[in-house]
């Protein structure tokens, strides 16, 4: 030890003991904070509001509710949903004025969805661990994919298990993933659900043929300039109009037919006037903002088509085009001639510029169009030999909707950051939100673009279990086979008409059991000269010339393949009851839609010589039961007995009559 | 020991059967009150002033004594809720911060801690290696600091990968490909920290265990190894560095370490847990989105001591997982043994090691620099940027 190492200890100074205390406090500050912040949670305060909630509503709360923090363990999904926690009312009817968060759930959905089996943020979303109200994403928050959806926006939930093209129940949904596959989102975009959809955009092949000089130039500058076009505005330069105009019009792989027996000299419009109208091809085709729009509009389609495509396409529309929906009307090469002057005569766009405006086209422009095509992904939808397949350009949208908001380049706007917004303004105007976005700019009106948006929210990264989710039956596989398919094919029943699931839905009118719904004689007749029933209806099916043999042939498969049994075996109820059944068309008030002979409403087919029409145990079975049939009709379910329908039926039989509706 | 007394009261007797020794008041009882306690005998009963001015250790090694008990402390408690599985790990930290009563301070304070005892070895080093303390006769045990800073870093690695969120495993991801740099022994020790070619269940695992047994274990067994060669040794003081003989006396004073070093201790524990506790009441720890081994969050960041070593492999994947981290290590275990003068110990920045401190303090804003612009300077593709958001 060194000298002077031993001397008095100097005492501990004041200061040390003044440090003490003062730390001493802010141990005891900074432990009662904890405690306060412990006791003070959100929830807490929640309980305490609910017990008031519920003594003011009287038949509250009879059941005593455990204390402290609720939730439903939901194992097959991983997770806890604690959103009951706060919503402590959802299942108390008493409550449904409570205000929120004590409110009962409104509707029949809790009976529907039990939420011991789906919780609550599988159809709401937002974080159910949660036990705060912005821990549960009520609004957006950073770190958690999926923010609670509101309003409109909700229905995306029902999505994420209902798969179906057209969810019941969920109309924004269902016309949002409409629209999804109407557009050829999936053309671009790996979309889930939407594989394999066909867009139906025309073939390519042989476009060079069909256009008319200087229209492939307009339309892809603007493809607004043709109403109702499906496809979008790719925002091209002048240059790349000019490069894609030059590239398809090279594009001439089959000639249209040729016969130099028609007279052109002869042509009679007039007539083709006529034949256009008999045959009802406004039922697929719009003129002058009148028709349907199964088919593209026809208002212009003078200025965009040559005269040698058109009377071929007329002729054997599957030789350019074999995956068309359009049926092969059998017209004489005359009468094609004459519908062809027709359109090309009268429905042309006064302000479309002549033939002259086809510029040359040079190699480079060849090369060049090729080369954008394929960039822009025209091949998603256009299908071209010379192509072939190529991958889709833009990025998955399996779980779109959660992305990483704080990803989201919102391009300087000033909205609530939300995915959701963030697709909106996409759809909306791609560039704005990705400059070098190379999606094209879709026309929609903003309900539209709501509805595409609540479709893409509803596709989660990861599927529920596969036991939640729920499906469109498989599209059939197989159409009828031999003489009965090639009539099918040829007449494009498949178009319009639902088939086992598959088929069109232009027609309201299932083909899976037609046979034992009408009656032969009148199905024969029908498919020669059809005549609507529905007197205020648009659609028709148009009158496409069927031979005696095809529509035999059609009558005969219709009676042994397109049959329900359930529909086979009607016995009359003993007695006469053709008054039971007047009675009770009168007391359930059925003239306020069907009509009889010219009395009564116009909603419903009519009834005039419905005996000639249906078969009587089809009758039976929808007015006892039409939801069973088709789920969505307006008609009403009365809840009628078998004896009272029966006695329905028996009267409808009655309806002989003639031409009431003819 | 004097037989006692039968009219003893009974809570004196208990007492006494707890502390041998009352409350002490003179020089020697002090003394031996701090060599008759199990804890207190870890202090040398009388201590150099000039190793308890706050100035010159800034307590910065019993700090860390601290931190290591209170991590060790909420450690244990957040493993009664965690489950060392991908299906329930990131469950149990949402549990932790909505249900569990007091879970998001508990979680909090240790993260907290965590990332302060890092900040704090590092400290802790630079201070020994500015007073020169590593000198003989503590060569060695500077060298068991360099281990202790290695597990300390080791601990907080694996801890961060547990939380199972996109922060977490994507750091994990990141920091466990530099090994892979590493010629020959690099990718077998991946596979083996991993237990795979990718982060998934298993590496979860074995960090796990790493984490909350075997690395606590090795610790603790150093920390008393270094503890117990810094009593045997004392702390370093410029009688260290002149010829037996110089005169020194006027650092030499030497004081009862009860109370001067015991009342010191305390004031530092309390400031310690004030101000853990009120940082982490305030403050709530990252939690990001659920770990998806598909979506690469971009940049991709290793966790923030390793910033500065990713930022270098930006450069060089080389030189920033191999050359760098395995050459500063080296230098830092033979630095003792090559740096034999002992002039200037027991003093800031003294004049005699100047070239030294300069080399040592560029060493330390080089890593400073480099982990900043890891930090803040880099965005998507590693691309520089900003912080301030300017274009």
């Amino acid at each position: 030890m060194a000298v002077g190492s031993r001397v008095t200890p100097p005492p501990v100074p004041i200061r040390a003991f003044v440090a003490f205390a003062a730390l001493s406090l802010a141990l005891v500050v900074v432990v009662g904070w904890a405690i306060v912040q412990e006791r003070g949670r959100e929830w807490r305060r929640i309980e305490s509001a609910f017990d008031r909630v519920a003594r003011e509503h009287a038949d509250a709360g009879t059941e005593p509710r455990d204390r402290g923090v609720q939730q439903i363990w939901l194992p097959d999904l991983g997770r806890a949903d604690r959103c009951i926690t706060c919503h402590r009312g959802i299942d108390d009817p008493a409550l449904a004025s409570a205000p929120q968060p004590h409110r009962a759930h409104p509707g029949q959905w809790l009976t529907t969805h039990p939420p011991d089996s789906f919780g609550c943020t599988t159809c709401h979303g937002g974080q159910g661990e949660a036990t705060t109200w912005r821990g549960a994403a009520h609004e957006p928050i950073a770190n958690w994919p999926v923010p609670m959806r509101h309003g409109p926006l909700l229905e995306a939930g029902c999505g994420t298990c209902h798969r179906e093209r057209r969810p019941r129940g969920a109309p924004v949904l269902a016309e949002g993933r409409e629209r999804i596959a109407r557009a050829g989102c999936a053309g671009c975009h790996q979309i889930p659900g939407f594989d394999g959809d066909d867009v139906q955009a025309p073939r390519l092949d042989s476009v060079g043929f069909k256009a008319r000089g200087g229209w492939l130039r307009r339309y892809l500058a603007k493809p607004s300039v043709l109403p109702g076009a499906r496809m979008p505005d790719f925002r091209l330069t002048a240059r790349e109009v000019d490069a894609l105009d030059g590239f398809l019009r090279a594009q001439r792989a089959v000639a249209p037919l040729v016969d130099t027996a028609v007279d052109w000299s002869r042509a009679d419009a007039e007539r083709g006037r006529e034949l256009f109208a008999r045959a009802r091809c406004v039922t697929c085709h719009r003129v002058d903002e009148r028709g349907g729009t199964l088919g593209p509009d026809l208002s212009h389609v003078g200025s965009r088509v040559t005269r040698e495509w058109l009377w071929s396409y007329l002729i054997d529309p599957f030789r350019d085009q074999p995956e068309t929906l359009m049926p092969r009307f059998t017209w004489t090469r005359d009468e094609a001639r004459d519908i062809a002057s027709y359109l090309l005569e009268t429905l042309v766009d006064p302000e479309a510029p002549g033939d002259a405006a086809n510029a040359a086209r040079s190699v480079n422009a060849v090369s060049e169009g090729r080369a954008l095509f394929v960039k822009r992904g025209c091949a998603g939808c256009h299908k071209l030999s010379g192509i072939g397949d190529v991958p889709r350009i833009g990025p998955s949208l399996a779980g779109a909707g959660e992305r990483a908001v704080e990803a989201a380049d919102f391009g300087g706007r000033h909205v609530e950051p939300s995915i959701a917004n963030w697709l909106y303004l996409k759809i909306k105007a791609p560039e704005s939100v990705t400059p070098a976005s190379a999606m094209p700019t879709y026309t929609m009106t903003e309900a539209e673009r709501l509805s595409v948006v609540v479709a893409l929210l509803s596709l989660p990264r990861r599927d529920p279990p596969a036991g939640h989710i729920t499906r469109d039956g498989t599209p059939v596989q197989r159409p009828p086979q031999g003489r009965v398919g090639e009539i099918f094919t040829r007449y494009r029943c498949l178009s319009c008409h639902e088939w086992q699931g598959g088929g069109g839905r232009f027609s309201t009118v299932s083909l899976d059991r037609i046979g034992s719904q009408l009656r032969p004689e009148y199905l024969a007749e029908y498919l020669q000269r059809p005549v609507a029933v529905r007197v205020g209806l648009d659609v028709r099916m148009p009158r496409m010339n069927l031979t005696d043999e095809e529509a035999r042939e059609i009558v005969d498969y219709a009676r042994r393949v397109l049959i329900d049994d359930r529909l086979e075996t009607w016995t009359p109820p003993p007695g006469d009851k053709a008054r039971d059944g007047k009675t009770l068309y009168d007391r359930l008030g059925c003239s306020g839609c069907h009509g009889i002979a010219g009395n009564g409403g116009y909603v419903g087919p009519d009834l005039t010589g419905v005996a000639r029409r249906l078969q009587p145990a089809w009758m039976t079975a929808w007015l006892a039961e039409p939801r069973k049939w088709k789920p969505d009709t307006v008609h009403p379910d009365y809840g009628l007995s078998r004896e009272q329908a029966d006695s329905l039926t028996v009267f409808l039989l009655t309806l002989t009559g003639g031409a009431g509706a003819r | 020991m004097t037989p006692e007394k039968t009219d003893t009261p009974w809570t004196t007797r208990v007492k006494r059967s707890m502390f041998r020794v009352g409350w002490p008041r003179t020089d020697r009882a002090r003394a031996m009150a701090m060599l008759s306690s199990f804890f207190l005998h870890t202090h040398a009963p009388r201590v150099r002033v000039h190793s308890l001015r706050a100035t010159y250790t800034m307590g910065l090694g019993v700090l860390l004594v601290y931190l290591f008990v209170i991590l060790t402390v909420t450690g244990v408690l957040l493993m009664l809720y965690y489950t060392p599985t991908p299906e329930a790990a990131y469950r149990s930290i949402k549990d932790l911060e909505f249900v569990v009563p007091f879970g998001a301070p508990l979680r909090n304070l240790h993260r907290w801690a965590g990332h302060a005892m890092v900040v704090v070895v590092l400290a802790h080093m630079c201070r020994v290696f500015f007073t020169g303390a590593y000198k003989e006769p503590r060569q060695f045990n500077w060298v068991i600091g360099v281990t202790l800073l290695v597990l300390t870093l080791a601990l907080s690695f694996t801890g961060y990968l547990l939380p199972w969120d996109q922060l977490a495993f994507w750091a994990i991801t990141v920091g466990t490909s530099m090994i892979a740099y590493v010629p020959v022994v690099g990718g077998p020790a991946r596979h083996l920290l991993l237990a795979g070619d990718t982060v998934g269940a298993g590496a979860l695992l074995r960090f796990y265990v790493l984490h909350c047994a075997l690395l606590p274990v090795a610790m603790l067994v150093l920390v008393a190894l270094h503890a117990f060669r810094v009593r045997r040794d004392g702390l370093s003081w410029p009688g260290d560095a002149r010829p037996i003989g110089g005169d020194v006396s006027a650092h030499d004073r030497q004081i009862a370490s009860w109370p001067h070093l015991l009342y010191r201790e305390v004031l530092l524990l309390l400031a310690a847990l004030v101000a853990l506790f009120a940082f982490s009441l305030a403050v709530n720890a990252p939690l990001a989105e659920l770990a998806d081994p598909a979506r690469t969050p971009d940049p991709a960041r290793a966790p923030w001591y390793f910033l500065g070593l990713q930022e270098l492999v930006h450069h060089s994947a080389f030189l920033g997982s191999v050359v760098v981290p395995l050459g500063l290590l080296i230098a830092l275990i033979v630095l003792p043994y090559l740096d034999r003068g002992r002039a200037g110990v027991g003093t800031w920045f003294a004049r005699e090691r100047r070239t030294a401190n300069i080399l040592f303090a560029l060493l330390v804003a080089a890593t400073i620099a480099l982990t900043a612009i890891g930090a803040w300077f880099r965005g998507p593709q590693w691309t520089w940027r900003w912080p301030w958001g300017a274009a």
